[in-house]
């Protein structure tokens, strides 16, 4: 049964400037993820990006546009992303049209430590001269992108950042849909920004083996694969309690669940217990589910073990799996949240796409169906989206048309 | 250094902090928060200031300080102070 309706969507990635220009993207079957020799890894990252280009396209009130300017000054690169997919979103929900009440609506930012390149500047900085400006004390808390866009958008209702590693993004809907759901605001706002690498995180990645690194691209399900593309992409939706008259997305149902594991290594029980408690907070049997957009980071045991628990899950009855993060990346904290809105575009392009960089794809059971090239034409009714994270984090929504 | 010195420092730090701001069209009668500066912005100014002229002040003996001038005024006795 559908609980809460998607009605605003805004997005900035590798791949796209908006949800216009993702839907584009899509259709065109290609991947945004290349080489990049100057992080000598695998990547699809955020470039030539200009914030003042990027408000002007937006059809907002001109107080809106030189309120983010003026906050937009001074901040990374995440945060600017950020408010720019905050805004597309409002814009898209029609909230500057028709504003709702805004003591009733929630803010939540999806992902921690969000900040990482900007944090390991200034502390080059302060090593060399201790040279830090008093407004570190705000900027250095992932809060102070709660405070820019509350400011921006005056929301007054709850707020807060949630963080659940490369699960956040999903951990954020899910908080955004129990907003909505439980009547704690008429309308939530969910802004994952893009989780901005430095080189000391990713060589961490790298030594830890789970960042791709060899010049030739192998993606998730792939025989070769050799670990993840790191992604940059910040997006936004705004929930809302379902109504019958609404035409578009709809959340289904959800399931967060812990491991009790503190490392980086999946579980397939973790996993099992996740899907099959988000399809049963839906309502739902497995064979009504036929389309499955996976977690599948492109490493070894992760994508091993997340196709032993779908085989486990669906039994008997067949499902196509894809995964986005090989045509966007692995945005980490805001991988969920990238990913279902690319999820929402397949929906409304009646089509599943394929997985990107798939040569060799690993043998699955016969009921799994890992498609590596053309896109599939499908009604599709319903998906169902992975996301999982460090620290034995699983999430699952079902997302429904 | 003269007052009018530590003024144009400030303007300078003004229009790093908040771009948006013409700088001729500010004046010693006017405080910070009248220009759009919110509580951090105005911490950022003023120890950008001091940093930028090397006088050691702390931020709290700001707290008095009602406009743009009175910022002008401790900077420049402190300097004198120290001279």
């Amino acid at each position: 049964m559908k609980k809460v309706d998607i009605v605003g969507v805004g997005i900035i990635c590798s791949a796209a400037r908006n949800y216009a220009e993702l839907k584009d993207y899509l259709q065109e079957e290609k991947s945004a993820v290349y080489y990049e020799s100057s992080m000598a890894a695998a990547g699809a990252l955020i470039t030539n990006f200009n914030f003042l280009d990027e408000l002007a396209r937006l059809s907002i009130p001109p107080e809106i546009f030189d309120k983010a300017k003026k906050y937009a000054n001074r901040q990374s690169l995440a945060t600017q992303t950020a408010i720019i997919a905050a805004l597309q979103a409002w814009c898209s929900a029609g909230f500057f049209s028709q504003q709702p009440d805004l003591q009733k609506v929630s803010l939540i930012i999806a992902g921690d430590n969000f900040n990482q390149n900007e944090m390991q500047s200034l502390s080059r900085e302060w090593s060399v001269n201790k040279k830090i400006s008093p407004s570190y004390a705000a900027k250095f808390m992932d809060s102070n992108l709660l405070g820019i866009i509350s400011e921006l958008l005056s929301i007054q209702g709850e707020g807060f950042t949630i963080g659940a590693a490369s699960a956040s993004g999903n951990v954020g809907i899910i908080a955004g849909a129990r907003q909505v759901e439980h009547s704690y605001g008429d309308a939530c706002l969910v802004v994952a920004p893009m989780m901005e690498l430095s080189e000391i995180e990713l060589t961490a990645f790298k030594r830890l083996g789970v960042l791709a690194t060899k010049e030739e691209l192998r993606g998730s399900f792939d025989q070769h694969r050799s670990g993840f593309f790191y992604g940059q992409g910040s997006g936004a939706m705004v929930l809302v309690k379902h109504n019958e008259g609404h035409q578009g997305i709809s959340i289904e149902g959800y399931s967060l669940k812990l491991d009790g594991n503190s490392g980086t290594d999946p579980s397939l029980l973790g996993e099992i217990k996740v899907m099959q408690s988000a399809i049963e907070d839906a309502g739902l049997l497995p064979e009504e589910i036929k389309y499955v957009n996976a977690h599948a980071t492109g490493s070894i045991l992760g994508d091993e073990i997340e196709l032993q628990a779908l085989a486990e899950v669906f039994g008997d009855s067949s499902i196509d799996i894809n995964c986005s993060k090989s045509m966007l990346g692995h945005c980490l904290s805001a991988a969920g949240m990238i990913e279902s809105i690319a999820v929402m575009a397949q929906f409304e392009l009646n089509f599943f796409h394929p997985n990107f960089y798939l040569l060799n794809p690993v043998a699955v059971a016969n009921t799994l169906s890992v498609t590596a090239k053309g896109k599939k034409e499908a009604v599709l009714n319903r998906i169902l989206k992975n996301s999982f994270g460090f620290s034995g984090i699983n999430s699952c929504i079902i997302y429904a048309a | 250094m003269q007052k009018e010195l530590v003024f144009k420092v400030v303007i300078q730090k003004i229009a790093e902090i908040l771009p948006e701001v013409s700088p001729e069209q500010i004046t010693m009668q006017h405080s910070l928060h009248d220009i759009g500066a919110n509580s951090i912005d105005r911490a950022d100014i003023i120890m950008n200031t001091v940093a930028e002229i090397d006088v050691d002040i702390p931020m709290l003996e700001f707290g008095g300080a009602k406009n743009i001038g009175d910022i002008v005024e401790l900077i420049h006795r402190k300097l004198n102070e120290k001279s």
